[in-house]
């Protein structure tokens, strides 16, 4: 099963929606599909409260039963002379390979399961109870008779609303961020006012001025610039935006946050803890394994608190700028926003494969065109770990 | 039959020919006499023996002198019966083989090929040979049941193997092509009858270049059927050696019809004998017959399938032929 990206938002009030898109393919043991006669995609999730997070883990099942090409491996007697010799002689090449499917299958049904865990903040939910996922919207289109690509949207809903929330999640995300950026701007430019002759930049001073007038308590003004400040001299407002601009699909985006004084401090204590956080566990079924031969991951997008992830996204980049070779291995199962804190980050999307038996991870690094060792840092798994079966998490190159 | 050297020189000497050393070949043997090197063939059925006389004959009447034919003795007799076989005596033609990967020279060998057709259009027959063809409905009929068990019997297989499941996936694409050919024959089986006796094989060494020109030789106890099994047989043989190069296919049959058309029927014969599979149908018998085909006739088997693709190559080939033909006909 192969994926595509999937963008998680707050959609509306107390319910979050992830787009999903997923491609199936048949495995070798089953027929090839002729029609589809019935498909359903369950949510069978079950939720947890693990310290400060809520978790929401299980799966999304998809189950299908389809009419199958009852031809393949069948005699047609039923062929009618074409109108031309030459296209009366058009036959398909004999095969010397059985191929990927075994054309003596009779299965005409499959089952997979999407895997997915979400972390959430605690304080986003009232009960634990009170959460619940259903599928919103659900499509699919037969490719080919071996291939169905599925478009979903399923919904976590149960949150509390916006309103109950510390932090209001109102605007946008990028006017959230060219407003943070402004603000470390103004100042970065306000710190060193006195350097500049006035006049020299006088609508940068203006506009220090407006911000300082807008902030009430001097002591909030400090907090304010001591982190973005020093974030500032590591990252340049000018070059952190094309960045967020830029930013890839499966990158979480910079939170959103008012400005307002009341929440500088839980910014601050947010940052790392707080985050909504979307992730496939690495653990299939055992069916998953071996009906399906590839698969991405899903990615996430979530609200979360503006400063806390701008702060940790130009960290980030600084880190990888500073280009430590070997990243800190992240604790199971992988989440996406640890991955984005190694160094494949400036990868736009993961893809997961499950490595055949002839297959070796050699092999898979040269047809995504990537290296071993970052396959083995991707999956944090030695050479050794890495066996027939196992999911592979392979980092593609936006 | 065993033959010595001293009974070879018996033989001989009914030509005044002395035999010097003699070799064993396919049908005979191949001796060197005082007058040169000549072919002592060995034949059992007469009739058979007397249509091969006839065509060379005729071949030689219409002017085409350079064919190997059957010396008469002291007695002025071709055939020689000793110990229950005819024997006969003929030249052993000295040459160049044809280059299949020459056009040109595909193109003579065409020529000369359609010559010794014209040949055969003209004999009367006067033999007991019968004119039918191994192409005929129970040879469709019964490889279309061969087909249809050998899938009933891999389906029924509890754990079928990696072969089992190769030859199960190429079956109904082998089927599509008997039924195609079976179709295409039905097409011109009326007219088959009506073709006249040729060899059931022709290759491409019976052709030879001489001083003289091109030679025609060979064709010792060659079954006979209807005319152009031996073509099928020669454009595969002549597409195979040029290293399947499909123009030495257009050359050979531009060659033929510089001196013989072929009619429609007999095209679409052609045809129907191109679109069997003979050779990946020979190894699907072996497995049939054996369960299971061991080492080296697996390894065949997939070089005969890689084979089929050029086989299907040349079969569109020729349809492509058949249909400009009928187009600009039309």
């Amino acid at each position: 099963m192969e994926g595509g990206f999937h963008p998680m938002s707050n959609s509306s009030q107390g319910t979050y929606q992830i787009d999903l898109r997923e491609t199936v393919h048949l495995s070798y043991e089953q027929l090839p599909i002729e029609e589809i006669e019935e498909m359903e995609l369950v949510p069978q999730v079950r939720v947890a409260a693990l310290g400060d997070e809520i978790e929401i883990s299980g799966c999304l099942c998809l189950q299908g039963e389809y009419k199958g090409n009852q031809n393949s491996g069948k005699l047609d007697s039923n062929d009618q002379p074409a109108e031309s010799y030459e296209e009366s002689v058009q036959f398909e090449p004999l095969a010397f390979e059985r191929g990927p499917y075994s054309p003596l299958v009779k299965q005409s049904t499959f089952e997979y399961k999407i895997p997915v865990k979400i972390l959430l903040p605690k304080n986003r939910v009232r009960e634990v109870e009170d959460i619940y996922a259903n599928v919103v919207s659900f499509d699919y289109d037969l490719k080919s008779p071996y291939q169905i690509d599925v478009v979903a949207t399923f919904a976590i809903s149960g949150f509390k609303d916006e309103e109950e929330l510390d932090l209001p999640l109102a605007e946008p995300i990028e006017e959230e961020l060219n407003l943070l950026e402004e603000t470390l701007a103004k100042l970065e430019a306000a710190s060193s006012h006195e350097e500049h002759p006035v006049g020299e930049k006088p609508e940068e001073a203006e506009e220090a001025n407006e911000m300082e007038h807008a902030m009430e308590s001097p002591a909030e003004w400090e907090e304010i610039t001591e982190e973005p400040a020093a974030e500032a001299e590591q990252t340049p407002p000018e070059q952190a935006e094309p960045e967020e601009q830029a930013l890839p699909d499966n990158v979480i985006p910079l939170p959103h946050v008012q400005p307002t004084d009341e929440n500088q401090e839980e910014i601050v204590e947010e940052k790392t803890e707080k985050d909504v956080k979307v992730a496939i566990s690495k653990k299939g079924t055992q069916k998953d394994r071996e009906a399906i031969t590839s698969l991405s991951s899903i990615f996430s997008r979530a609200p979360k608190k503006e400063a806390n992830s701008a702060q940790a996204y130009t960290q980030q980049e600084e880190e990888n700028k500073s280009a430590p070779e070997e990243p800190a291995v992240p604790s199971e199962p992988i989440y996406l926003t640890n991955f984005m804190e190694e160094k494949e980050e400036r990868f736009a999307k993961l893809k997961m494969c499950i490595l055949q038996k002839d297959e070796t991870v050699e092999g898979i690094a040269e047809r995504y065109n990537i290296s071993v060792e970052t396959i083995l840092r991707a999956n944090q798994a030695g050479h050794s770990q890495i066996a027939p079966g196992q999911i592979l998490y392979i980092p593609m190159k936006g | 039959l065993k033959i010595t050297l001293d009974q070879v020189k018996k033989l001989l000497s009914l030509y005044k020919l002395k035999a010097i050393h003699m070799q064993q070949v396919e049908h005979g043997f191949l001796v060197d006499t005082s007058k040169g090197t000549k072919n002592l063939t060995i034949w059992d059925n007469a009739d058979l023996l007397r249509w091969s006389n006839n065509w060379r004959e005729k071949l030689a009447e219409q002017g085409f002198t350079q064919v190997e034919r059957f010396l008469h003795n002291q007695n002025q007799k071709k055939y020689i019966r000793y110990r229950g076989k005819i024997f006969v005596l003929s030249d052993a033609p000295q040459g160049r083989l044809p280059e299949a990967r020459k056009e040109e020279d595909c193109f003579s060998i065409g020529e000369v090929f359609a010559r010794l057709h014209l040949s055969l259009d003209r004999i009367d027959h006067g033999t007991s040979l019968t004119s039918l063809s191994f192409l005929d409905e129970g040879f469709f009929t019964n490889g279309s049941t061969w087909i249809k068990q050998v899938v009933q019997s891999i389906e029924s297989k509890e754990k079928p193997t990696l072969e089992d499941e190769v030859i199960y996936s190429n079956l109904p694409l082998l089927y599509k092509r008997f039924r195609r050919a079976h179709q295409l024959w039905e097409d011109t089986k009326d007219a088959v009858p009506y073709f006249p006796l040729s060899f059931s094989t022709f290759h491409l060494n019976q052709i030879v270049w001489t001083k003289q020109g091109w030679f025609i030789h060979g064709g010792y106890n060659v079954p006979v059927t209807v005319l152009h099994h031996d073509t099928t047989n020669l454009i595969r043989e002549i597409y195979e050696a040029s290293g399947w190069n499909l123009m030495t296919v257009s050359a050979f049959i531009q060659g033929y019809e510089n001196q013989r058309k072929f009619t429609d029927h007999e095209l679409v014969y052609i045809l129907a004998q191109l679109a069997v599979p003979w050779e990946v149908w020979t190894y699907f018998q072996e497995y049939w017959k054996n369960k299971q085909l061991e080492g080296e006739q697996a390894e065949g088997l997939v070089q005969a399938i890689l084979r089929q693709r050029h086989w299907d190559e040349l079969t569109i080939h020729v349809a492509r032929f058949i249909d400009h033909r009928n187009m600009a006909s039309a």
